[in-house]
This record gives C-alpha cells, sequence and structure tokens, in this order.
C-alpha cells in the first residue's frame, strides 16, 4: 500500500464517479481515505438504466454491492437502440466443432425450418439499474470505506463522464476517455474496465511511470477501440466503418463466413457482435465448410436440442 | 473441390491427415505429392502440449501413438547456461501457484522469494521432471494435478508414415513424383503441377508443403520472404542421435553454447541431438566436433548439416496457395515451436476453408492470425537470447546488445519495472511461459506489487509453505517416468534392441 500518495479526486456524475471511487478503494494500492468524489452533471439524466453484464458480478461482489438488493432487476440483454435488443448469452452451442452460426447458415440451405439466429441466445443474467439507485448504493460503501465528497478538487483529478469540464492533466477515464457520446448500456462496462486498467498500470515507485504510462495508452486503446466500432455499428450500420480499419475486416468476414474475427481482449462476445451485425443488417452469405460434414439429422436435432435447452431455461 | 498437397513430410502428412479426417465428407478431394527421392527434414523431435489436441481431433489413439514413434512425455524445457553459465531452469506447461484477489502468484512469490526458494517450487510439472516422475493431468478442477499439461519427445521421422496410413484410410491420393513445373493461370493462381514422368495434377487449392524450398509459394508465386535474421542469427543446426546414457527424462533440455545451443531429447529407442548455431561464428566442422564431443553415448547415425533462414513467408497464404511448415516459415527449434506452427496453419485453414470464390477476406483472416502467431513466437524465443549477462562468446555480446522488436522492448520494460506480464488472447505463449523465461533469464522485477503487503505475512507465508509442501508431495506420488512409459506405451522390443 502507498501510505504517502496525494489526495485523488474523482469528478463525474454520480453514478460513474461513486462506482470509479469504490473500484480504486478497493482495488488500487493507496489508502481510501486519500480517494474524493466531486459530483458533477446529468441532473436530468438520473432515471436513466445503466447496466451490469453478467461479467461484472464478480466485481460487484468484491465491491460488497448486491444490486438485487439495490433495486436492480434482471434482464437478459441490453438495449442497442431503436428497440433493438443485445443478449448477453451465447448464440446456440457448437456441434462436433462446428461453429453455430455454420449449422444454422447449413440449415437454411438445406431449407431447415431455422427460424432467426438471434432466437438462439441462451439466457444469461445481467442487471439494470437506474442512476441514481446505483449511485446511492455505491455511495454508501465508498464512504464506509473511508471515501470523502468534496466540492473542491485536490490533487490527481480523474474525470469519468463526458463534458465536466477538467483540465489538460486531468486523467479521463471510461466515457470521458472516447471520443463519441457511449450509449448507457455500455457505460459501466467501459468505466470498469478502463479504471482496472489505471490500477493495474499504477506507478509503483517514481522509476516506472514511463512505462505505465505506456502500458495504460496501450491498455486503454484496447477498450476504446471495440468500443467506437460497436457504437458506429449500431448507430450509423457497415457503411459507418473506416475504410481498411479492422471493424471493416470483421464485417466483411462475418459476411463471408459467419465468423466473429478473434481479436485480443475483446471487450465484446462473439453473441454480442452476431447480434450487432445481423441487427445492422449484416447476414451471413456463407458458412464453415465443416459444416457441410454434418447430415440433415444431425442438423435438426441439434437445432432442437438448442431449442429445448432455450425453453427448459426460459421456464 | 480439388486440394492438392505438395510434399509428404510432417507437415504434408498432418495436413492432408487433417483435411481428410474433418473435412472429406464436405466433397474435397485430397492428394498428395511426394517423392521418396527426396528427403525430408522430420521437422521437430520435441513438441508442444497443443499436439495431443490435434492427434484426438483426427482420431489418433495416444499409446498406440506414442509406442509407434517412440514417444516420451515432455512437461517443459530445461535450460542450461542460458543468463550466466551455471544456471538452469524449466520452463514447464503448467501454471505457478494460484493467484490471489487478483493478483498474479509471482507477486506474492517475489516478496518471500528469500524464504521460499526458486518460483519452481511451485509448479508441479517442474517439480515432477526434476524427480523424473509422471501421471497424466486431472480433469478435477481443485487438483494440483490439474495444474499442468504434457506434450510428447517423439521419433519425427516415424509420425509422417503414420499418418499417412491414417491419412489413407480416409480416401487420401498418394501421388509418388517429383513435381518439374508449376503452370500458372490467367490471374496468377497455380493451375496444374507437371510431374517428372510427364503427368499434370490440377487443383482449385494448393497447400505447399514442400520445405524451405518453397516449391510454390515462392518459386511460383514469388511471395517474398521476411527475414528475421539479425533477431534470430542461428542459421543452421547439426543433428545427430546417441545412445541413451541417462535414465529417462520427462523434459528436452537445450544448453547453451558458444555460437548457440544444443538439445537433448530422450526417447524411448535413443536420444536426439542438435546443435543450433550461427555460422558467422562457427564453423560446420567446429560445430560438428562440438556436438559429438559432448554426446553422452555411442553415435547412432552420421550427423546430418540443416541449414535455414529464421523468417516468414510474406504472406502465408497467396493466390490458390497455403504453405504450412519449413515453407512458410522457421523461427529455429529452441521452443519446439514447428509443429505447432503446422497445426495452426492447418487448424485456421480448416475453419476458414474456402466455399466461395472470393477468397480474399479468408487469406486476410488467414495471414492476420499467421502473422501474430509468428511475431509473437519470434519476441518470445530473442527473449532468450537478448536477456543473458553471458559475455563469453562474440554470439552472446551481440544477442545482449541486439536492438529488439519495439514488441518486446515494451514487454520487457514492464516486467523489468513491476513484474507484469503483458498478455493476449491469441498466441502460444501465455503469462506463465512469458514468467518462466523471464525468471530464468534473470529478468527480476524491481518491485512487486505494493498490494501484497496487505495481506498478513505469517499468514501468506504459511500458505505458500503449505502449496510448496504438497506440490512436491504430488509430485512424489506419481509413477517414474519410465514406469509410465512400459505401462502404457512401450515401443515394440524390436525397435529397443
Amino acid at each position: 500500500m502507498m501510505r504517502d500518495a496525494g489526495p485523488i479526486t474523482i469528478i463525474g456524475a454520480p453514478a460513474e464517479a461513486w462506482f470509479a471511487a469504490c473500484l480504486l478503494a478497493r482495488f488500487a494500492p493507496v489508502p481510501a481515505e486519500i480517494i474524493r468524489v466531486n459530483v458533477r452533471g446529468n441532473e436530468n439524466a438520473e432515471n436513466e438504466t445503466l447496466i451490469a453484464r453478467p461479467q461484472m458480478r464478480r466485481v460487484h461482489s468484491s465491491l460488497g454491492l448486491d444490486l438485487a438488493k439495490a433495486g436492480a432487476r434482471l434482464v437478459c440483454d441490453w438495449p442497442a437502440g431503436q428497440g433493438r435488443s443485445i443478449s448477453f448469452g451465447a448464440i446456440g452451442a457448437p456441434y462436433k466443432g462446428v461453429s453455430f452460426v455454420s449449422i444454422w447458415q447449413r440449415a437454411k440451405a438445406l431449407k431447415i425450418e431455422a427460424g432467426s439466429l438471434l432466437d438462439y441466445a441462451v439466457p444469461a443474467q445481467g442487471f439494470a439499474i437506474s442512476r441514481s439507485d446505483y449511485a446511492d448504493a455505491l455511495r454508501s460503501i465508498a464512504l464506509q470505506v473511508g471515501v470523502r465528497e468534496t466540492d473542491r478538487p485536490e490533487g490527481t483529478q480523474v474525470c469519468v463522464s463526458r463534458d465536466v469540464g477538467g483540465n489538460a492533466d486531468t486523467r479521463k477515464l471510461g466515457a470521458a476517455a472516447l471520443p463519441i457520446s457511449l450509449t448507457s448500456a455500455l457505460t459501466l462496462l467501459a468505466l470498469e474496465r478502463s479504471v482496472r486498467a489505471w490500477i493495474d498500470c499504477w506507478p509503483w515507485t517514481s522509476d516506472d511511470v514511463s512505462v505505465c504510462a505506456a502500458e495504460f495508452e496501450r491498455r486503454l486503446e484496447l477498450i476504446t477501440s471495440p468500443l467506437e466500432d460497436m457504437q458506429s455499428l449500431l448507430l450509423e450500420g457497415p457503411q459507418g466503418v473506416s475504410e481498411g480499419s479492422l471493424a471493416q475486416h470483421r464485417i466483411a468476414l462475418w459476411r463471408q463466413l459467419g465468423r466473429i474475427a478473434p481479436i485480443d481482449h475483446d471487450l465484446f462476445e462473439p453473441q454480442e457482435w452476431i447480434a450487432a451485425l445481423m441487427l445492422s443488417g449484416v447476414t451471413p452469405e456463407g458458412g464453415e465448410r465443416l459444416a457441410q460434414s454434418l447430415t440433415v439429422e444431425e442438423i435438426k436435432a441439434h437445432l432442437d436440442a438448442v431449442r429445448a435447452r432455450e425453453i427448459a431455461h426460459a421456464e | 473441390m480439388n486440394v492438392v498437397i505438395v510434399g509428404g513430410g510432417t507437415a504434408g502428412w498432418m495436413t492432408a491427415a487433417g483435411l481428410a479426417s474433418l473435412l472429406a465428407d464436405t466433397g474435397l478431394n485430397i492428394t498428395l505429392v511426394e517423392s521418396e527421392a527426396i528427403g525430408t527434414v522430420g521437422v521437430g523431435e520435441a513438441t508442444l502440449p497443443h499436439l495431443r489436441f490435434f492427434n484426438q481431433t483426427i482420431g489418433i489413439d495416444e499409446y498406440d501413438f506414442m509406442a509407434a514413434t517412440r514417444a516420451t512425455v515432455k512437461l517443459g524445457i530445461e535450460f542450461v547456461d542460458w543468463a550466466r553459465k551455471g544456471d538452469r531452469y524449466i520452463h514447464p506447461f503448467g501454471d505457478y501457484g494460484i493467484p490471489n484477489d487478483g493478483i498474479g502468484f509471482h507477486q506474492f512469490w517475489r516478496r518471500f522469494a528469500e524464504m521460499l526458494g526458486p518460483i519452481s517450487n511451485f509448479s508441479l510439472p517442474v517439480v515432477a521432471a526434476e524427480l523424473g516422475r509422471f501421471e497424466p493431468p486431472s480433469s478435477d478442477e481443485r487438483s494440483a494435478l490439474s495444474t499442468f499439461r504434457f506434450a510428447y519427445q517423439f521419433d519425427a521421422t516415424r509420425y509422417a508414415p503414420y499418418l499417412r496410413r491414417h491419412a489413407e484410410a480416409r480416401g487420401v491420393t498418394r501421388i509418388e513424383g517429383r513435381v518439374v513445373d508449376v503452370a500458372l493461370d490467367e490471374q496468377g493462381d497455380i493451375d496444374r503441377l507437371s510431374l517428372e514422368d510427364g503427368r499434370e495434377i490440377e487443383g482449385d487449392l494448393f497447400v505447399d508443403c514442400s520445405g524451405f524450398f518453397g516449391l510454390l509459394i515462392e518459386k511460383a508465386l514469388k511471395t517474398g520472404y521476411d527475414q528475421w535474421t539479425d533477431w534470430l542469427p542461428c542459421d543452421r543446426a547439426v543433428a545427430a542421435p546417441c545412445e541413451h546414457a541417462e535414465p529417462l527424462l520427462p523434459y528436452t533440455r537445450a544448453t547453451a553454447r558458444e555460437a548457440g545451443w544444443q538439445w537433448r531429447i530422450p526417447l524411448q529407442h535413443r536420444t536426439g541431438n542438435g546443435y543450433v548455431y550461427a555460422s558467422q561464428f562457427i564453423s560446420d566442422q567446429d560445430a560438428e566436433d562440438a556436438l559429438v564431443q559432448s554426446l553422452e553415448g555411442p553415435l547412432l547415425a552420421e550427423p546430418k548439416i540443416l541449414r535455414f533462414v529464421t523468417g516468414k513467408r510474406k504472406k502465408l497464404w497467396n493466390r490458390n496457395c497455403v504453405a504450412i511448415g519449413l515453407s512458410g516459415g522457421f523461427l529455429e527449434p529452441l521452443e519446439s515451436t514447428s509443429i505447432y506452427l503446422i497445426q495452426q496453419g492447418i487448424t485456421y485453414l480448416i475453419e476458414l476453408f474456402p466455399n466461395l470464390a472470393d477468397v480474399d477476406t479468408l487469406r486476410s483472416e488467414y495471414n492476420r492470425m499467421m502473422d501474430l502467431e509468428f511475431e509473437r513466437i519470434r519476441d518470445f524465443l530473442i527473449l532468450h537470447y537478448h536477456a543473458t549477462e553471458r559475455s563469453d562468446a562474440p554470439l552472446w555480446e551481440m544477442m545482449r546488445a541486439l536492438d529488439v522488436p519495439d514488441s518486446l522492448k515494451e514487454k520487457m520494460a514492464l516486467f523489468r519495472a513491476r513484474g507484469q506480464v503483458q498478455t493476449y488472447d491469441h498466441g502460444l505463449f501465455l503469462e506463465p511461459s512469458w514468467l518462466a523465461v523471464y525468471l530464468g533469464q534473470r529478468v527480476i522485477p524491481e518491485h512487486y506489487d505494493p498490494r501484497v503487503n496487505e495481506h498478513p505475512e505469517r499468514e501468506l507465508l504459511s500458505q505458500l509453505t503449505g502449496m510448496k509442501q504438497h506440490i512436491r508431495q504430488s509430485a512424489e506420488k506419481m509413477a517414474t517416468h519410465q514406469t509410465w512409459i512400459d505401462a502404457h506405451c512401450p515401443a515394440p522390443m524390436e525397435a529397443l534392441v
């Protein structure tokens, strides 16, 4: 623990600021007592819903936050705008080494009734919670461990929401680090990952500041790049993706083979890319050749099994 | 669709067996052209654990395969004299300890390193390897036996014939003949091959497994080659088998020498040896003499010299040709990556196998993934040479002062400062491997994670000491490597005589 560290002030909307404060207090190598929270902005968005993905269950648990008790409700998907939603759960299941997308594609080619690909999403549970409930619950936890609320930022300033001020020296995390406006469904994801990256790259001595800064920038790019790609895809469709980009390659590969290009430390699960692409009107034209090795009976049985499992789960 | 594989060594028959096992039912006709007059390199006597998955996927019985190829078990690689003369460490196929509260185990170990001894005390495969013991890993995640994997040390010259039987039984057509001409069509794709006896072979997709020669990918398609010889200067190897003189060890040994390094790979019926060297620092004859003089037992065959250029083809899939094996690139055998790269090439080819006429995107994806594999292995190999304190020979002085790729510089700086391993999801060597080699090469972090100090010292030390004892006891309960081999996969008696 670095007990001689100076104060850190987190500036942002209540939900983001208290979440970041809790993460720092729990995981950063500094005493919670040096962390301050300066709440700003988002006065009109307190009823907006934030999404905590299934993968965030562990982090909330380690912060001591029971989302259900804080007023959250269970959800199986996140809103992707224009009335669309993206499931947390995997889409179908592979069989004999063949991806489910290719099995579904093959079924369509063989005129087997297969329905919509997105109907095969296996339920996985996350939480939806209002900004105000989330902020209140985390504020309570943060204050208990020694974090203080302040009107006057001091020491290192960290901005965690867009458009809430800060200067050139202010560290920007989460939505504040992005050149684009982020849908509220992705706010916590972006913030949790970038705060964790910052903690992982926390300088332990004055000697490793430059090494840590370089690593943090690399980690931040791994977070912001898929967020920007996902946002562009959902808001503007495939035409919003820039020429020659990895996102364009991802779209082309999906279109040609129904395959999601594996990218290191991808922020989103393959099924989320699949849903985003399908909802954006990009459908696969082909599938893995391996699917041709499956018989009609095997394909039908597998589709039925996946459907049955999904129904059983929903019930 | 007609797939034509050129070359019948390890790469050729692995490709044939892989495609035939998984895609033959999809209307694929697979032909392999090879000439018995052209020898094979028999690449890689030591392998990585991934090969077990390949063999399982194509339906090979593990014990039958091990007996047929005179295989032994490999739990890791022992590096001798690399950072300093007298040093030794094992890069194991497994984890060190257990992480705690999101903090890597090695950060806890670093705090108490002087009391706990080397981090290898917390690796079951290392402790088992040093005791010469083995038992297959457990699937029970609560067991210490679930913390490692194993690979094989085998007679690579027997693997291709073994796979040939497997592939031919699944419909692969083998054509004996030497390719003398490659005809391109108007677009520049490969149209057909001409054999010495006048036969012609047409295909839709060609797989170049012709070895360093690159008969299709380079001679015909002029794809180009990225040389990495400035970073990996060893360009030759002299190999010679000898009789055993030591108990059967479940690991490979790589000993640093004046102008490179020497391998020792114990098989059931012999020991494989080789000296990999940079020809700018030692002559072929001196390298051969140095190898032969160091052998543990009588020589079993004449030493054979191999020449190679470290690097990779600019595109491993170019036009309608995919280069798999040595025709695609070679990164020297230090970490037994050759067969792994073959396997990955086959895996990506199967996953991306073209159905449509337009394959541009599939090619791009294949090349993107294979480039990642090659580049990440390259950096890992350079680390072994560069992170040395040796200055007793020109090679080591040169490698110590080497301007390494930026990607490796960043990784090393991060580890040196704070013991953090820059991780990735796609690529061969993951955190435990980097950790083994960093620490083994004396890249010691200047600091450990200060959050470790939040844990009560006495409790932590007691836990770590208990973990160390448990690992030792688990290893001691295993059978000896020789006993396990004798019980499960002994080579036929005539092979051992």
